[in-house]
C-alpha cells in the first residue's frame, strides 16, 4: 500500500490516470494537509503546499516507478513545498496557531491550549509530532521524511512530547 | 515507540492529541488539486531556449567539420575504362567544335575529357596506408 513493487496507486500515478491522483488524494490529503498546517501555520499556505505536492507528482510522470515508499516520499515532498512556500511568504513559523487556523467546533478551552502550546513548540518537534499524531507515519517512514533513523525520528518524538507536557505545566490532563 | 514504551503522562498526551480535534482541508482543494495535477501532466510546448539554441550551434559546427573532413579525404578515382571509340566520337566533336586545333592537341584534348567524365569521387578511410598493387589513384 505504501508504494512496494508493483504498487497499482503508485503506477496508477506514474501512468497519470486521473483515477490514482483522486485515491491518493483521498487517502492522504487530509494528513498532508494537517501536517503542511503545521509546519506553515495558515490554512492558505498549507494548501498551497498540499497543491504543490500533487502538482509535483503529476509532473514526476514515469520517475515515480522508482519510488519506495510512497507515503514517505509525499510527506518529504510536503515538507519541501512547505519550506518553498513559507520562503515566497515569509511565513512566521512561530505565529500562533489557533489566530490563523481554527479547529473545528466544539473547541474547549482545554483544546485551545493544547493547540497553543503546540504552536509554541520549536518546528522540528512540531513537525515530528504532527507526523506521528496528524498524518499516522511509523518512525521508519518519519525517519525516511527527515533524513534521520529511525531511533532518532522515536527519540525526538519522544523529547517533543515531554516538551508540550512542559508546557502545558508538566500534566497531559489539559 | 507505541503507548506502552511510552512513560504513563507521555502516553495519555499522545492519546490526547490523537483524540483532539483537528483542522481539515477545505472542500474545495481535493477538487482544486487534481484540476492542476490534470494540467501538470500535459505536455507544454518546449520554448526555445538558450541550451536549445546551443544544441543547435554544436550539431552546425559538427556537421561543417565533418564535411570538410569528407571533402579533404575525397579523392578521384577511374571508375572504368576508357573506351577507344568513346575517345574518337570525343575527338571528332571537338574537331567540329575547334576545326583551328592540330590533331595532336585534339586527341590530348579528348583524352582528358573522357578521363575527367570517368572520375567519381571517394572517400578515402585511411589516406596513410601503402598504395595496394592494383591501386589506380
Amino acid at each position: 500500500m505504501d508504494g512496494p513493487p508493483g504498487d497499482p496507486l503508485l503506477a496508477g500515478l506514474a501512468a497519470g490516470r486521473d483515477a490514482a491522483f483522486a485515491e491518493l488524494y483521498d487517502r492522504d490529503g487530509a494528513a498532508l494537509f494537517r501536517v503542511a498546517a503545521a509546519l506553515l501555520g495558515c490554512r492558505a499556505d498549507a494548501e498551497d503546499a498540499v497543491q504543490e505536492v500533487f502538482v509535483g507528482l503529476a509532473q514526476a510522470g514515469a520517475a515515480l516507478a522508482a519510488v519506495e515508499n510512497l507515503r514517505a516520499y509525499l510527506f518529504a515532498a510536503l515538507r519541501h513545498a512547505a519550506a518553498k512556500t513559507a520562503a515566497r511568504r515569509h511565513a512566521d513559523r512561530r505565529r500562533p496557531f489557533p489566530d490563523v487556523l481554527a479547529a473545528p467546533e466544539p473547541r474547549t478551552p482545554a483544546d485551545e491550549r493544547l493547540e497553543r502550546a503546540l504552536a509554541a513548540l520549536p518546528a522540528d518537534r512540531r513537525e515530528v509530532i504532527a507526523l506521528k499524531i496528524d498524518s499516522g507515519l511509523t518512525f521508519r517512514e518519519i525517519a525516511a521524511v527527515l533524513g534521520i533513523s529511525p531511533n532518532t525520528a522515536a527519540s525526538r518524538y519522544r523529547y517533543a512530547l515531554a516538551e508540550l507536557r512542559d508546557a502545558l505545566g508538566g500534566t497531559a490532563d489539559v | 515507540m507505541s503507548d506502552s514504551e511510552l512513560p504513563a503522562d507521555l502516553a495519555a498526551l499522545e492519546r490526547r492529541l490523537a483524540d483532539r480535534p483537528r483542522v481539515a482541508p477545505s472542500t474545495g482543494l481535493g477538487p482544486r488539486v487534481l484540476d492542476v495535477a490534470r494540467l501538470a501532466q500535459r505536455p507544454r510546448p518546449v520554448a526555445a531556449s538558450w541550451r536549445s539554441w546551443a544544441a543547435l550551434a554544436a550539431a552546425v559546427l559538427v556537421g561543417i567539420n565533418l564535411s570538410m573532413s569528407v571533402a579533404g579525404s575525397a579523392d578521384w578515382r577511374l571508375t572504368a575504362g576508357i573506351e577507344p571509340g568513346q575517345i574518337d566520337a570525343t575527338a571528332d566533336r571537338l574537331r567540329a567544335a575547334a576545326p583551328e586545333l592540330p590533331e595532336r592537341e585534339l586527341r590530348r584534348q579528348a583524352l582528358l575529357y573522357r578521363a575527367g567524365a570517368g572520375l567519381t569521387p571517394t572517400v578515402d578511410l585511411n589516406p596513410y596506408r601503402e598504395p595496394e598493387r592494383w591501386d589506380v589513384r
